[in-house]
């Protein structure tokens, strides 16, 4: 339960800031990346509590990247652009919105390569995969069809591209959040049910954060909405990474 | 504080007991669940048809799929550990 407590306080600290202070841009660009690199340091952390060849590792390893590269696209399209991004921030965005699905898909594999099962979960099953297919739907159609629209009215410019590339990978990573959640669900009552249902918290938050985005330009709630997402959700990143160090830490612990 | 290996209330049963013993990680339906698919896969067994003398093929069968989840040196801490409990028993 503990973990919970980091992605809350941090999505009540941006809130609250948000509605009495009203921070600038300026902040925003200082808050985003500082909440990725400390997503980063927690899953590197998690990463090195498994040995070379284990494979949660190499999935900690591989779900720290997009944080890194959108950490540095973000600070280096403030920063340094002026007219559009450049070469490097495109490629650090590609990369990331790339291996953020594998990364995610990596968790769900692990489970199955594990092979415990589900055993008669269907219930859950159901309401999982049915609501979060709706939801899919309702949230994701918006944003991919703006996307969409982005790459027709394109004139040579890549941005429409990387916009629409973007969205996929959330949409994958949204749709990678449901088998996430439903093994949230499988492993209730242990430690590494925290790890998965934080995980499924990030994922499934990608799509409300490009919803919001979308509707940021005309709607200030919806512009403070955007960004406190993505700061929850870059902390409940590293809560999942920080609860699954702590539930290996336990058995060596408790078995010493 | 929790151990990783608690004490299971049904020492009689060691399905049950082993279930009880992976619970605190893996959560008592998915350990209830391990227990059952690893008896049926391994030992061609239902769970309540396992014996005291087959818990160590269950343990070593379950260790590489504790392994994918916890890492190579949490699982077999953790399989040790569940094999002194039953040789202690």
């Amino acid at each position: 339960m503990r973990y919970l407590l980091l992605p809350v306080s941090v999505a009540g600290v941006a809130l609250a800031l948000s509605v009495l202070v009203h921070p600038g841009q300026g902040f925003w660009i200082v808050a985003v990346p500082a909440t990725a690199i400390f997503a980063i340091a927690a899953m590197i952390a998690a990463a090195f509590s498994f040995r070379r060849g284990d494979f949660m590792r190499w999935a900690w390893i591989l779900s720290a990247v997009p944080y890194l590269t959108a950490s540095i696209a973000i600070v280096s399209a403030a920063v340094l652009e002026r007219g559009g991004p450049s070469a490097l921030t495109l490629a650090l965005s590609i990369t990331g919105n790339v291996l953020a699905v594998p990364g995610a898909a990596l968790f769900v594999l692990a489970y199955r390569r594990a092979g415990f099962g589900f055993g008669g979960l269907r219930a859950s099953a159901v309401a999982i995969y049915g609501g979060g297919l709706i939801l899919a739907l309702l949230l994701g159609w918006p944003v991919v069809a703006t996307s969409i629209r982005g790459l027709a009215e394109a004139q040579a410019s890549l941005q429409p591209a990387l916009d629409l590339l973007s969205t996929a990978s959330d949409f994958a990573c949204f749709l990678l959040g449901l088998p996430l959640l439903r093994i949230a669900v499988a492993l209730r009552g242990g430690r590494l049910s925290w790890t998965w249902a934080l995980l499924a918290v990030t994922k499934l938050s990608l799509l409300v954060a490009d919803l919001a985005f979308e509707a940021a330009h005309a709607n200030a709630a919806a512009a403070v909405a955007y960004r406190v997402i993505f700061v929850t959700a870059n902390a409940a990143g590293a809560a999942a990474a920080l609860s699954h160090r702590a539930a290996v830490a336990a058995v060596y612990k408790a078995t010493r | 504080m929790t151990t990783a290996v608690s004490p299971p209330s049904r020492e009689d049963d060691p399905a049950e007991a082993i279930a009880a013993l992976l619970a605190p990680h893996l959560g008592p339906h998915t350990a209830r669940n391990a227990v059952r698919t690893f008896c049926e896969r391994t030992l061609a067994i239902s769970p309540a048809s396992l014996a005291w003398p087959s818990v160590p093929r269950l343990v070593a069968a379950l260790e590489p799929a504790l392994r994918t989840l916890l890492g190579t040196d949490a699982a077999s801490s953790l399989a040790r550990e569940i094999l002194a409990w039953v040789e202690r028993r």
